[in-house]
């Protein structure tokens, strides 16, 4: 390895690359969560309903099965044309946050149900008990008392959505992903590429300590 | 005061219909505590989410100072349910939540003002004895100190009644003890408690009176006193049991005796009157609701007529009865 051939041109390619994975990663990290989070309450609490919440989540439950059933380099081939439809374009990094939070909010969806049944039945008894409204269950006591477990379902997503994003890359999104590509793979400069992957670990050893920490600070059990 | 009448709750499955509650009625006037006894599937879980409005009934009426709370909308069903404060068996405490900010949830719900309601949880706190843990997150607590945190909120809202759902089952018999003391110390002029459990102790320590739970029915109910006064009573014998003992020869004879005749020696002046020597095999003295009493079992010996004791037992006003007839009344 001759880490010399990378040259400050170079260089300047990775940073940019690296500023234009964490503006996808974050676009995308923050609508799936402003996206998933609901849709995670509405599969949960749609479970515990009555005949017609529980086939309208049989039918929620059912697109999201749908939409986790695509691999998400096909998903996000097939999304070009939606993309263009919100955003304008479907070139650049803003573009591809498109078809990642699509690919994203289902899995973070499915998370959030998941944390919110780990919350014990009798909290939501005696939250009712005392005269809770719906929405005062959801606040204060599901999402409350499942934050911990919410923290790391947005660190898992997160990091999954990292590695999207290299795919992401490939079809115009650029960041990481498409460097990786055009010099390590098209160009032969390895040297490229163990860049990007160190990077890449960094990146992800960082939002997992991260995550863990917060996941850590809000948890009272 | 709460009034239940004819409260039936039925479950629909795929492979049957159950009947958890058939016909329940109740009445439990302020400042008394009444206890709800019953084994493990005669209704009792049932019975305590239909009080607290978490199932519906499937019919029959729920109400609390003449307020019908069967038919209230959703609306004014929550707001009935602050005048009904749950004590559960597990404290279900909020482990997002300081101490002082679970016993003041239900004020917050209710839309109290941040330093009012803290400052009444603070009060609550102390009442309970638990003032100095108000800033602990529960999960620090021990079980006693969290059933005590649960009472502490279900009195937020200063209910008109307090259920309390096996609040001792979860707790080792020290601290039973403890928040039994704590549920009696509460009682108020304005307050009715019902405590739900399967525990002969918890009835014989706190309750003024008692309702026998059974196959969804309520199949014996009275004041305490009333209850175990009398031999043949399913309460009574639940209350007032007799230990095992070995075969002993001769007739058996049951007496219950109460009051300040249960200091008497009553077995002795027996013995004497029909000239037999009576043994006392087995017996039971217990203090409920301020007034002593006491099952004995004795032995006639053979030779002298048991139908004899018994009938000189009752003219001294004890009840008596042969065993024999008393398990068959028990079967």
């Amino acid at each position: 390895m001759d880490f010399s051939i990378i040259t400050p041109q170079i260089w300047a390619k990775i940073w940019e690359g690296l500023g234009e994975t964490l503006q996808m990663v974050g676009i995308s990290g923050l609508f799936t969560v402003l996206l998933g989070l609901p849709l995670g309450v509405l599969l949960f609490s749609l479970g515990g309903a009555g005949k017609v919440g529980r086939a309208t989540g049989a039918t929620v439950g059912f697109a999201v099965n749908i939409v986790r059933s695509f691999p998400y380099a096909i998903l996000m081939v097939s999304l070009i044309e939606v993309t263009k439809l919100i955003v304008g374009t479907s070139i650049g990094p803003v573009a591809a946050s498109v078809s990642l939070t699509v690919a994203a909010v289902p899995f973070f969806a499915r998370l959030v149900e998941s944390a919110l049944r780990d919350v014990p039945s009798g909290k939501t008894d005696a939250a009712l008990a005392m005269g809770s409204s719906h929405i005062q269950i959801i606040w204060k006591v599901w999402l409350a008392e499942a934050l911990p477990s919410l923290v790391a379902a947005i660190t898992t997503t997160i990091v999954t959505i990292v590695g999207y994003s290299a795919m992401a890359g490939l079809i115009g999104g650029g960041g990481l992903g498409r460097l990786a590509y055009n010099y390590g793979y098209q160009r032969f400069i390895g040297e490229v590429m163990v860049i990007t992957i160190i990077i890449l670990i960094l990146l992800v050893q960082i939002i997992q300590l991260v995550g863990e920490g917060i996941a850590k600070m809000v948890d009272h059990r | 005061m709460i009034t239940v009448t004819e409260l039936v709750k039925e479950y629909h499955t795929r492979s049957r219909d159950v009947r958890a509650l058939d016909g329940v009625s109740l009445t439990v006037p302020d400042g008394s505590i009444h206890g709800i006894i019953g084994h493990s599937g005669a209704g009792k879980s049932t019975l305590v989410r239909c009080l607290a409005m978490l199932e519906p009934p499937t019919s029959g009426s729920i109400q609390i100072d003449g307020k019908e709370l069967t038919t209230a909308t959703a609306r004014d069903l929550r707001r009935a349910r602050r005048r009904i404060g749950l004590v559960f068996q597990q404290a279900n405490l909020f482990d997002s939540r300081t101490v002082v900010h679970n016993v003041a949830y239900p004020q917050e719900i209710a839309g109290v003002p941040k330093a009012q309601r803290v400052a009444r949880a603070r009060e609550l706190l102390r009442l309970v004895g638990l003032e100095d843990a108000a800033d602990v997150y529960p999960a620090q607590l021990s079980g006693g100190m969290r059933q005590r945190v649960g009472i502490a909120r279900a009195l937020a809202t200063n209910p008109d009644v307090l259920l309390c759902d096996e609040p001792t089952s979860a707790l080792d018999p020290r601290t039973t003890d403890e928040i039994l003391e704590l549920i009696t110390s509460l009682r108020r002029p304005d307050l009715a408690v019902i405590v739900i459990t399967h525990e002969m102790h918890v009835v014989k320590k706190i309750c003024d009176s008692v309702s026998l739970l059974e196959h969804g029915r309520i199949v014996e109910s009275g004041p305490l006193t009333d209850v175990v006064a009398t031999l043949d009573g399913r309460l009574s014998q639940m209350l007032l049991g007799i230990p095992p003992h070995g075969d002993v020869p001769g007739t058996l004879v049951d007496v219950l005796c109460r009051g300040s005749q249960a200091a008497e020696p009553i077995v002795a002046h027996t013995s004497k009157l029909v000239g037999a020597e009576l043994a006392i095999i087995a017996g039971s003295v217990e203090h409920l609701a301020g007034t002593t009493f006491s099952h004995l079992r004795v032995a006639v010996p053979s030779g002298a007529d048991a139908r004899v004791v018994v009938e000189e037992f009752r003219r001294q006003g004890a009840d008596a009865r042969l065993t024999a007839e008393l398990e068959e009344v028990g079967q």
